[in-house]
C-alpha cells in the first residue's frame, strides 16, 4: 500500500516535472511580455526588492546547507519571518511610490517560470542563483502585491520562496553542503547593491533593467541545460558552453537593446546589453564549474577563488566611479578571472574535456529527442516564442494603422458605411478590429491584438499546412521558420489586415490539400469558406482564389485524361464553389458601392502615389523579394543584399533535378502567379508591386523553404545544417529589422508627437503634411490644436507653430518641394527655434519674431 | 549478392515525354523573344565595359544561345517509335568486345547475351586482352571466342576483325559491362524491315548510378541525352550510334568499310558515314541493357576526354560531310557541346578579373539592368531543361560538368594541335581513393576565386564588389560540389544489399554517349 502510494507520488512528480518543462517556455514568454511593459520607475523598484530578497536568500541558503536536517525546519521558519520583516523595508528603500500593476504581473506570471527551472536544477545539484518559488506561491505573491503594492509583492515572493524550499527539503534528500552557492549569490547582490550605491538612481535604473532582462535570459535557458544533461549524462562541468550559448542566444534574440531603451527611458546601448548577457553567461559557466569542482573535492580552492572574484568585483565597481559601462565591465572581469582560475585547476583533472565527435553525437541525440516529442508540444512552444516576439513591438503606429483605428471609431454601422464610401478594403479585418477595441480599448497593443493573434496562429497553421503537403518534419520546420520570419513578425505587429490575410491563405492551402486527399465534403466546404474569407480580407485575393479553383480544374482534367473517376472530385469542387459563392453574396453590395464611390480607387489607374516610385526597376523587384523572406532593412543593407543576387542563380541551379510534385506545383502557382500579375500591374502603377499586396506568397515561400531543407536527405547533418542556416539568416534579419537603424517602414510618429505634446502650450498649433496624417495625429496627440499644412491658410499670428512632415508618405498632390515652398512662404515672419527628427518624421518649431 | 545490372531498371527514358513536345514548344516560343530581348540589350555599344572581356562574354553567351536553341529544337522534335515486331527469324551475330576487363563483369553480359530471344543468335566474345579466363568463360556459356593476332584500331579494329570472320546479316554490339535484356532483339529487329535502316540504337543505362556522386551525376547526364535529346534526334533522323546496345545491318557497315579505326569516337564517326551514304537510323526509347558508368573521377574524366577529343575532332568532317542540313546541324550541335567548358572558363574568369583589377565586361552604368534582361531568359532556358528531362538533369550533374570544364578545354586544344589520342577503356569500378589530381584545375579555380573574393572584400564592400563576390561564391560552390567526390574518395563497390538509391532523381545530361 505504502509502495503503491510512493509509486503514485513518483508518477505525480514525474507528471509535474513534465508539466513544468512544458510550461517553462510559455511562462518565460509571458515574463518577457510583462518586463516589456514595466515602466522605469517600477522596474527600478522591483530590482531593489529583488536585491533585498537575494540578500536574504544568500544567508538562508548558506545557513541551511550547513545545518543538520533536524534543525532545518526551525531555521527555515526563522528565516521566513526575518525575510518577511526585511521585505517590508523594500517599500521605503525603493525610490518610487508603489509598484505598477505590471510589476505585479511580472512577479505573478514570470517568477514561477524561473522557479520551475530552478526547481529542476535543484533536483540535480545545488542551484546557481535563480528565484526558486513553487507555482502555488504565485497566489500569495499576486495577492500580496495587489493589496500592498511593491512591498507586498516582495513579501509574497519571500513567502513563496520559503514555502517552496520547505517542501523541497521535506520531499528530497538534504541538499549537499555547498559554499559556492552563497558566494555566487553574493556576486549578484554585489552587482545590485554596489551599483545602486555608486551609480545613483537614474543610472541604476538602466543597470537594473539590464540585470533583470539578462537574468531572465539566463533562467529561461535552465531547462535546456537540464534537458541536455539528462540526454547526454555528461557531468555539470561540460554543460557550461551550452549555458553560455543558450543565454547569449536567448538574450540576443528576445531582448533587443531597443526594448531596454523603451523600458528605462535612458540610453542603454546595445553593446551594454550584450556585455551584460555575456557577464551572465560567463558567470553561469563559472558557477557550474565551481560546483563541479567542489563536488570533486576541490571545495577549499574553489571557495578561495570565488571569494577572490567577489572581492575583485566589488573593488572594481567601487573604484570605478559612476560609469555604467565600467560597472558591467567590472562584473565581466571578475567572472572571467574566476573562470580562468577555476579552469586552470579543472583542466589537469580532466574536468573540461570536449571532443568534436562528442559534440556532434550529442547534437544529433538532442535533435532526435526533440523531434520525437509530440508535435503539439513543439508547435505550442514555437507559437509561444512567436507570441513573445510579436508582443515585443516597440514601434508606434504608422499612418495606415492609425487610419484603421480611425475607421473603426463609432458605431459598427457607421464604420461599414465609411468603408463602403471611402475605402477600398473589404470589411472583415475592420470588423474584427472594431470588436477588439470594444473589448480592450485603443492602446497600441489593443489595436494590434488581432494581428498579433493572427500572426501567432499562423505558426501552427504553417505546421498543419506543411504536414498536410509534405509531412510532419516539413511542418515543424515551416513553423520554426514562421516563428522568426521577419515579414510575418512585422505584419503581426501592424494594425492592418495582412497578418490575417496570411493566416487565412495558409489555412486555405491546408484545406485545399486536405480536400484533394480526403475528398470529404467538409474539407471542400472549408476550402470554399476560407477562399471567401480571403476575399473578405483583401480584394487582391481574387487572384489567389482563381488560381486555387483553376488548380482543382486542372486536377479534374488530368484525372479524366488518365481515365480515373472524377465524380467525387466534381462534387467536392461544386461544394467549394457553392460555399464560396454563398459567402461572397453579402460582399457584393459593398464591392459595388466601393467601385462607384471610393476616391481611392483612382490609385489603381494613376501612375503612382509616391513621386519617388516612378519606375518599377530591377532593384525594386529584388528589394521586394528580399523583403518577402528577410524583412525590411535600411537602404544600405538592402543595396548590399540585392547585390548578392547571383546567389539566387545558385539557388535556381540547385533546384535542378529535384523533381516536381503536386504540392509544390500548387504552392508555386499560388505563390508565383499573384506576384507575376502584380509585377505586370506595377509596370503601369508602381505602387501595386509592393510586398504586402502579395503577402500571401510569403508563408508559401516559407513552406517551400522548409520543404527544400527537409528534402536534403543525404544525412541528418545536411538537413540540420540547412535548417540552421536558413533559421539563422531569418533570425539575423529579424533582429536587424526590429532594432536596426534605417528601417524604411519605421515611422516614429509616437515619439515625435509625444515630444510635441510635452512641449506645446495652450495657443500653440501643430500643422502637418501630408494632409492625411490627421489619423495618426488624432491618435497620438488628440489634445493638440492641429490641422494640415495648406497653402493659403496662414496659421494664427500668436503662439508657436509645430510643423510635422513625413515626406516618404507624400503623394503627387503634395510633393516635398511644394510643401517646403509653402513652409518658406508662411514663415517669413517667424523663426525656427527648435527642430528634431525621428525615423521618417521631421518636426520644426516656429515662433513669431519679436 | 546479386549483380545490380540484373535488377529492374529504375529509369524510364520515356519519362516526361507525354506532352513534353507541347511544353517545350511553348517554352521555346517564350524563350525566343526573351533571348532577343536580352541580346538586343547586350549588343548595344554602350554596354561595352572592358572590350576584351565584353567580347569573351558575348562569345560565351552566343555559344550558349546556339546550344540552347539547338536543345529546344531537338526536344521539340521528340519521337517515340511504336513497338514493331519482326516478320521473320533473323540471324544475328552478337559481339561483346573485351579488353582486359574483369571476367566477373563480362560473365553477366555473356550469360545474358546467349539468352537473347527473338532471333537465331551467335554470340562472340571479341577478346583483345588475350585472357584465358575470358576464353573459358565464353566456352562455358557456349559463346564463340575471337582473338585477333594483331591488335590495331582499338575497339573499332576488334569489331572489324570480327565482322570479317562472321557472316550474319545483323550485328548486335554490347560493351562487355552492358547486360542485355532478353527482349533486346525482339524490341529492335522489327525496325530493320525498313531496308534503309542501318542501325537501331537503345539507351545506355547505368545500373550503378547509386554508387556515389560521380556515378549518379554521370548517369544524370546520360539520362538527359538518352531521354529527350535522343528522342528528338530520332525525330529528326539524326540519331547516331553510341557504341553499345546497338544492332547494325551488316550491309550498311560494309558499305562504309566497317568501323572507322582512326577515331577515338568510332561510333560517332561511323554514324556520320552511314548517314552520308543515305542510310537512316532508329532509336528505341526503352531500357534494354544495363551497364556500368564511371564510378570515380579519374574514370569520368578519361571518358569525357575521349568523347570530347573525338567529337571536337569530327567538327571539320561534319561540315564537309554530304548530309541533309538538319542532320548536319544536329551532328554539329552534339560535337560543339564539348566546347562548353570554354564558356565556363569565361564565366569563372569574369569575377576573378573584376575583383583583382576592377575591369568588367559590361559598362558599370548599365550593369544594373543586366539582371532585368538576363534573368527571364536564364530562368526559362533552365525551365526548358527541367521540363524536357522531367527533372532528370540534376544539380549534381551540372556541377560535375562544371568541375570538369577543363576537360573540354584540353580536348579542344589537343584536337586543334592534332595531338594523338589513344583509346582508353573506361574503368568499370571505382578506385575508392581520393583523386584530387583529376579535378586539379577546378581546385585551382576555387582557390583563385576565394582569394580574389577575400581581396575584393578587404579592399571594398560596395555593391559592385559584393555582386562579384557572390558570383565567385556561385562558381566556388558549383565547382566544389562537382569536385567533391574526387576529394572525399568514394567507397569502392559496396555489397549490393548496402547500395542505396541515388540521393537525386535520375535525370538529364549534356550530350554524348
Amino acid at each position: 500500500m505504502v509502495l503503491t502510494g510512493r509509486v503514485g507520488v513518483s508518477r505525480a512528480r514525474a507528471v509535474a516535472e513534465t508539466a513544468a518543462r512544458g510550461w517553462q517556455g510559455p511562462l518565460t514568454a509571458l515574463l518577457l511580455v510583462g518586463v516589456a511593459r514595466l515602466d522605469p520607475r517600477s522596474l527600478s523598484q522591483l530590482a531593489t526588492v529583488l536585491a533585498v530578497y537575494l540578500a536574504l536568500r544568500v544567508v538562508a541558503l548558506g545557513v541551511a546547507s550547513r545545518t543538520p536536517p533536524v534543525t532545518r525546519p526551525v531555521l527555515w521558519g526563522a528565516a521566513l519571518l526575518g525575510g518577511l520583516a526585511l521585505a517590508q523595508t523594500a517599500g521605503p528603500f525603493a525610490p518610487g511610490q508603489a509598484a505598477s500593476p505590471w510589476a505585479v504581473l511580472v512577479l505573478v506570471v514570470g517568477v514561477p517560470a524561473a522557479a520551475l527551472s530552478a526547481l529542476r536544477a535543484k533536483a540535480e545539484s545545488a542551484p546557481v542563483g535563480g528565484f526558486p518559488m513553487a507555482p502555488a506561491s504565485l497566489v500569495a505573491t499576486g495577492a500580496f502585491g495587489a493589496v500592498f503594492g511593491a512591498t507586498g509583492a516582495a513579501a509574497g515572493l519571500v513567502l513563496g520562496e520559503y514555502r517552496s524550499v520547505l517542501r523541497t527539503a521535506a520531499e528530497r534528500p538534504p541538499l549537499r553542503p555547498s559554499s559556492s552557492v552563497p558566494r555566487l549569490e553574493a556576486m549578484t547582490v554585489v552587482d545590485l547593491l554596489v551599483a545602486h550605491h555608486v551609480l545613483g538612481p537614474k543610472a541604476f535604473t538602466a543597470f537594473a533593467a539590464v540585470w533583470l532582462l539578462g537574468r531572465v535570459a539566463l533562467e529561461s535557458t535552465g531547462p535546456v541545460l537540464a534537458y541536455a544533461r539528462r540526454l547526454t549524462g555528461a557531468p555539470a562541468s561540460r554543460q557550461w558552453p551550452l549555458i553560455a550559448g543558450a543565454a547569449l542566444l536567448v538574450g540576443l534574440v528576445a531582448l533587443p537593446g531597443s526594448v531596454t531603451r523603451t523600458l528605462v527611458g535612458v540610453p542603454a546601448s546595445d553593446v551594454l546589453l550584450v556585455s551584460w548577457l555575456g557577464v551572465l553567461a560567463v558567470r553561469a559557466a563559472f558557477g557550474r564549474l565551481a560546483l563541479s569542482l567542489e563536488q570533486r573535492g576541490h571545495a577549499r580552492g574553489t571557495a578561495h577563488v570565488l571569494g577572490g572574484a567577489v572581492l575583485l568585483q566589488a573593488g572594481l565597481i567601487l573604484g570605478s566611479g559612476s560609469s555604467l559601462r565600467w560597472t558591467v565591465t567590472a562584473c565581466l572581469a571578475s567572472a572571467l578571472a574566476g573562470l580562468a582560475a577555476l579552469s586552470s585547476a579543472a583542466v589537469p583533472a580532466g574536468v573540461v574535456r570536449l571532443r568534436a565527435t562528442d559534440l556532434v553525437r550529442r547534437a544529433r541525440n538532442t535533435i532526435e529527442v526533440v523531434l520525437a516529442q509530440p508535435a503539439t508540444s513543439l508547435v505550442a512552444g514555437l507559437a509561444l516564442v512567436g507570441l513573445s516576439i510579436r508582443l515585443a513591438a516597440d514601434r508606434g503606429l504608422w499612418l495606415d494603422e492609425a487610419i484603421s483605428v480611425a475607421q473603426t471609431n463609432g458605431r459598427f454601422a457607421d464604420m461599414i458605411a465609411g468603408l463602403r464610401g471611402w475605402d477600398v478594403h473589404p470589411p472583415l479585418y475592420h470588423s474584427i478590429l472594431w470588436g477588439t477595441r470594444q473589448l480592450i480599448g485603443t492602446s497600441e497593443i489593443a489595436v494590434r491584438a488581432p494581428s498579433i493573434v493572427a500572426g501567432t496562429l499562423l505558426i501552427p497553421a504553417l505546421y498543419l499546412a506543411g504536414r498536410e503537403l509534405y509531412g510532419r518534419r516539413t511542418g515543424l520546420v515551416a513553423a520554426a521558420f514562421g516563428t522568426v520570419a521577419p515579414l510575418l513578425v512585422w505584419y503581426s505587429q501592424e494594425a492592418r489586415m495582412y497578418a490575417l490575410l496570411m493566416l487565412v491563405a495558409v489555412a486555405a492551402v491546408w484545406a485545399h490539400a486536405r480536400a484533394l486527399r480526403t475528398g470529404r465534403l467538409v474539407d471542400w466546404a472549408s476550402m470554399g469558406a476560407l477562399g471567401a474569407a480571403l476575399l473578405w480580407t483583401h480584394y487582391f485575393a481574387v487572384i489567389w482564389v482563381a488560381i486555387q479553383h483553376a488548380c482543382v480544374g486542372v486536377a479534374i482534367v488530368r484525372r479524366r485524361a488518365e481515365g480515373r473517376e472524377i465524380g467525387r472530385l466534381l462534387r467536392g469542387w461544386a461544394a467549394a464553389a457553392l460555399v464560396l459563392g454563398a459567402l461572397l453574396v453579402p460582399l457584393l453590395p459593398i464591392v459595388h458601392d466601393q467601385l462607384i464611390s471610393s476616391p481611392h480607387l483612382e490609385a489603381l489607374s494613376t501612375p503612382s502615389r509616391n513621386p519617388a516610385l516612378t519606375e518599377l526597376s530591377v532593384y525594386s523587384v529584388l528589394s521586394n523579394t528580399v523583403w518577402a523572406m528577410w524583412g525590411y532593412h535600411s537602404g544600405e543593407v538592402m543595396t548590399q543584399l540585392v547585390a548578392l543576387w547571383p546567389l539566387g542563380m545558385l539557388f535556381v541551379f540547385s533546384l535542378l533535378g529535384r523533381g516536381r510534385d503536386r504540392s509544390t506545383t500548387l504552392l508555386l502557382a499560388l505563390g508565383a502567379i499573384p506576384v507575376s500579375i502584380l509585377l505586370l500591374a506595377g509596370l503601369k502603377t508602381r505602387d501595386l508591386f509592393e510586398v504586402r499586396y502579395f503577402a500571401t506568397t510569403v508563408p508559401l515561400a516559407i513552406l517551400l523553404a522548409a520543404h527544400i531543407v527537409t528534402k536534403v536527405r543525404t544525412s541528418w547533418i545536411s538537413t540540420g545544417v540547412a535548417t540552421a542556416v536558413v533559421a539563422a539568416s531569418l533570425v539575423i534579419a529579424l533582429v536587424d529589422q526590429q532594432v536596426g537603424h534605417g528601417n524604411p517602414r519605421r515611422y516614429d510618429f509616437e515619439r515625435a508627437l509625444a515630444r510635441v505634446e510635452a512641449t506645446a502650450d495652450e495657443g500653440d498649433v501643430l500643422l502637418y503634411a501630408p494632409r492625411y496624417l490627421d489619423s495618426v495625429v488624432g491618435y497620438y496627440a488628440p489634445g493638440i490644436r492641429a490641422g494640415p499644412l495648406i497653402e493659403g491658410r496662414p496659421p494664427p499670428r500668436t503662439g508657436r507653430v509645430f510643423v510635422l512632415t513625413s515626406y516618404s508618405l507624400s503623394d503627387r498632390r503634395e510633393p516635398p518641394a511644394r510643401v517646403e515652398r509653402v513652409v518658406s512662404r508662411l514663415w517669413r515672419d517667424r523663426s525656427v527655434v527648435d527642430e528634431f527628427r525621428v525615423p521618417q518624421v521631421r518636426v520644426r518649431v516656429f515662433e513669431p519674431r519679436t | 549478392m546479386r549483380d545490380e545490372r540484373l535488377r529492374t531498371p529504375r529509369w524510364d527514358p520515356r519519362l516526361g515525354s507525354r506532352g513534353a513536345d507541347t511544353k517545350i514548344r511553348v517554352l521555346a516560343l517564350l524563350n525566343i523573344p526573351l533571348a532577343i530581348w536580352y541580346f538586343s540589350w547586350l549588343l548595344q555599344p554602350e554596354r561595352i565595359g572592358h572590350p576584351v572581356l565584353y567580347g569573351l562574354l558575348l562569345a560565351a553567351e552566343v555559344f550558349n544561345l546556339a546550344q540552347a536553341m539547338g536543345f529546344w529544337w531537338t526536344c521539340s522534335s521528340s519521337r517515340i517509335r511504336p513497338p514493331r515486331a519482326t516478320n521473320s527469324v533473323s540471324r544475328v551475330d552478337v559481339f561483346i568486345p573485351v579488353c582486359g576487363e574483369d571476367p566477373e563483369i563480362v560473365e553477366a553480359t555473356v550469360a545474358a547475351a546467349v539468352a537473347l530471344r527473338g532471333a537465331d543468335i551467335r554470340v562472340s566474345v571479341l577478346d583483345d586482352g588475350s585472357s584465358p579466363e575470358i576464353e573459358s568463360l565464353a566456352a562455358r556459356y557456349g559463346a564463340g571466342y575471337l582473338r585477333r593476332p594483331e591488335r590495331r584500331g582499338a575497339k573499332a579494329g576488334n569489331i572489324n576483325d570480327a565482322l570479317a570472320r562472321t557472316d550474319r546479316e545483323l550485328v548486335a554490339v554490347f560493351d562487355c559491362d552492358h547486360v542485355p535484356d532478353p527482349r533486346f532483339l525482339e524490341a529492335t529487329l522489327g525496325y530493320f524491315d525498313d531496308q534503309r535502316v542501318a542501325f537501331v540504337q537503345t539507351p545506355q543505362y547505368y545500373a550503378n548510378a547509386g554508387r556515389g556522386g560521380v556515378a549518379a551525376a554521370a548517369f544524370a547526364q546520360q539520362a538527359l541525352f538518352f531521354g529527350p535529346i535522343a528522342r528528338g534526334k530520332d525525330g529528326l533522323g539524326a540519331m547516331f550510334c553510341c557504341g553499345t546496345n546497338v544492332v547494325f545491318r551488316r550491309t550498311a557497315l560494309e558499305s562504309v568499310g566497317g568501323f572507322p579505326e582512326e577515331s577515338v569516337t568510332e561510333d560517332f564517326e561511323l554514324s556520320i558515314r552511314l548517314h552520308e551514304q543515305g542510310w537512316t537510323s532508329a532509336y528505341v526509347s526503352e531500357v534494354l541493357a544495363a551497364g556500368l558508368g564511371p564510378e570515380d573521377m579519374a574514370s569520368y574524366v578519361s571518358q569525357q576526354f575521349r568523347w570530347a577529343r573525338g567529337c571536337v575532332s569530327s567538327l571539320p568532317r561534319i561540315f564537309r560531310a554530304r548530309l541533309p542540313t538538319k542532320v548536319r546541324v544536329q551532328y554539329a550541335l552534339s560535337s560543339m557541346f564539348f566546347l562548353s567548358g570554354w564558356t565556363l572558363l569565361v564565366y569563372i574568369t569574369m569575377p576573378l578579373v573584376r575583383l583583382l583589377t576592377g575591369a568588367q565586361p559590361l559598362d558599370a552604368t548599365t550593369a544594373n539592368n543586366f539582371l532585368l534582361h538576363f534573368s527571364p531568359y536564364f530562368l526559362t532556358a533552365l525551365a526548358a531543361v527541367s521540363v524536357a528531362g522531367a527533372g532528370a538533369y540534376t544539380f549534381g550533374a551540372f556541377c560535375l560538368m562544371a568541375a570538369t570544364f577543363w576537360v573540354h578545354v584540353r580536348a579542344s586544344v589537343a584536337a586543334l594541335l592534332g595531338l594523338s589520342q589513344r583509346f582508353v577503356v573506361t574503368a568499370k569500378r571505382g578506385s575508392g581513393r581520393r583523386q584530387p589530381r583529376a579535378v586539379l584545375p577546378a581546385l585551382v579555380a576555387i582557390g583563385l576565386l576565394t582569394a580574389a573574393a577575400a581581396r575584393g572584400l578587404a579592399v571594398d564592400r560596395g555593391p559592385a564588389t559584393l555582386n562579384n563576390v557572390a558570383f565567385a561564391a556561385l562558381h566556388v560552390t558549383v565547382l566544389l560540389r562537382g569536385a567533391w567526390p574526387a576529394l572525399s574518395g568514394e567507397r569502392r563497390a559496396r555489397p549490393q544489399a548496402e547500395v542505396e538509391p541515388s540521393p537525386e532523381p535520375i535525370g538529364p545530361s549534356s550530350g554524348m554517349p
